[in-house]
């Protein structure tokens, strides 16, 4: 009867582990934004200020590549900018191994001149 | 006397572990992917190149052609972007409800404006239209699109768009609605 106990006490124990365990993994598992979200967000944030529709008319993928470094997701990140209308590109794919692209359609400013933006992060 | 020792140590474990383990393990990735953005961008974008063809007066022409754009740029990633954009052009009392279908089945779209019912037949990537009175003021709207229906109070002296935007890479599959 005494080991009966014990034994019954040990599995009570070890299912308070349990659970404690398991209970703690549950509540913490957090999802990081992936890189190539944070691109987004940045590019959403200028689009949101105005200034990617003037610069995207312009083809000015240097005033872009600027300006993505004041909207703070990628800090420490390496970046460039591509536009494409439909015959042509502006700007080029970073060399690198590790690249993501985010990218959003623009219609035009005053005038119909569709472009799409495209954001590369890569490291070295 | 064992038996509750080790409940006591399992408890003394727990709390090891609750002051020893991180209390966040990040996992790096995403809930939403690539295609949420595209559709979102593109909810987004819709009404500004409407704008852009209003004020060059060719606003049903610079939505298809953009969308057309944006279907090839899409593709170029492996996504079938299909839209489905419904018009609304005010003109001396009455607004002219236009719809484009640029998905890859013929759609009927059934419009009710303020009481009046028209079902407008929209084949593949083709541009049909239909001419409805309204009042002075504002109209009621109801859309009906394979059965789904939708509802809004529209004005009667402002161009309105109503988009279904449909995504599909494999067997991934997005949708996004914009009224505006």
């Amino acid at each position: 009867m005494k080991g009966q106990w014990k034994t019954v006490e040990s599995i009570m124990a070890g299912m308070v582990i349990l659970l404690f365990v398991a209970l703690l993994i549950s509540t913490s598992v957090q999802f990081t934004p992936s890189v190539q979200t944070q691109g987004y967000k940045s590019l959403n944030i200028l689009y949101d200020r105005g200034t990617l529709r003037a610069y995207a008319a312009d083809m000015n993928t240097t005033a872009i590549n600027s300006d993505i470094d004041t909207t703070g997701y990628l800090f420490g990140l390496n970046h460039s900018v591509t536009i494409c209308n439909a015959s042509t590109c502006i700007g080029s794919v970073p060399d690198s191994e590790n690249i993501w692209a985010s990218n959003l359609l623009i219609s035009g400013d005053e005038q119909y001149e569709p472009v799409e933006v495209i954001l590369y992060i890569f490291t070295e | 006397m064992k038996g509750q020792f080790f409940i006591i140590g399992a408890i003394f474990i727990c709390v090891l572990l609750f002051f020893g383990i991180s209390p966040t393990i990040q996992i790096t990735g995403s809930p939403s992917t690539d295609m949420e953005m595209i559709a979102e961008n593109l909810r987004k974008e819709f009404p500004p190149a409407l704008n852009i063809g209003i004020n060059s007066s060719a606003p049903l022409m610079t939505l298809q052609n953009f969308t057309t754009f944006a279907k090839n740029r899409v593709l170029d990633r492996g996504v079938d972007l299909d839209v489905l954009h419904v018009v609304f052009i005010p003109s001396n009392g009455s607004t002219n409800v236009s719809v484009y279908n640029s998905m890859d089945v013929a759609k009927v779209i059934g419009v009710n404006v303020s009481g009046t019912h028209r079902d407008i037949e929209a084949n593949l990537d083709t541009l049909n239209y239909s001419i409805f009175t309204v009042p002075v003021y504002g109209f009621n709207l109801t859309l009906n699109i394979d059965g789904d229906e939708t509802y809004s109070f529209l004005l009667s002296n402002k161009t309105s768009i109503y988009s279904l935007i449909s995504l599909e890479r494999g067997d991934d599959v997005v949708r996004k609605e914009l009224l505006a």
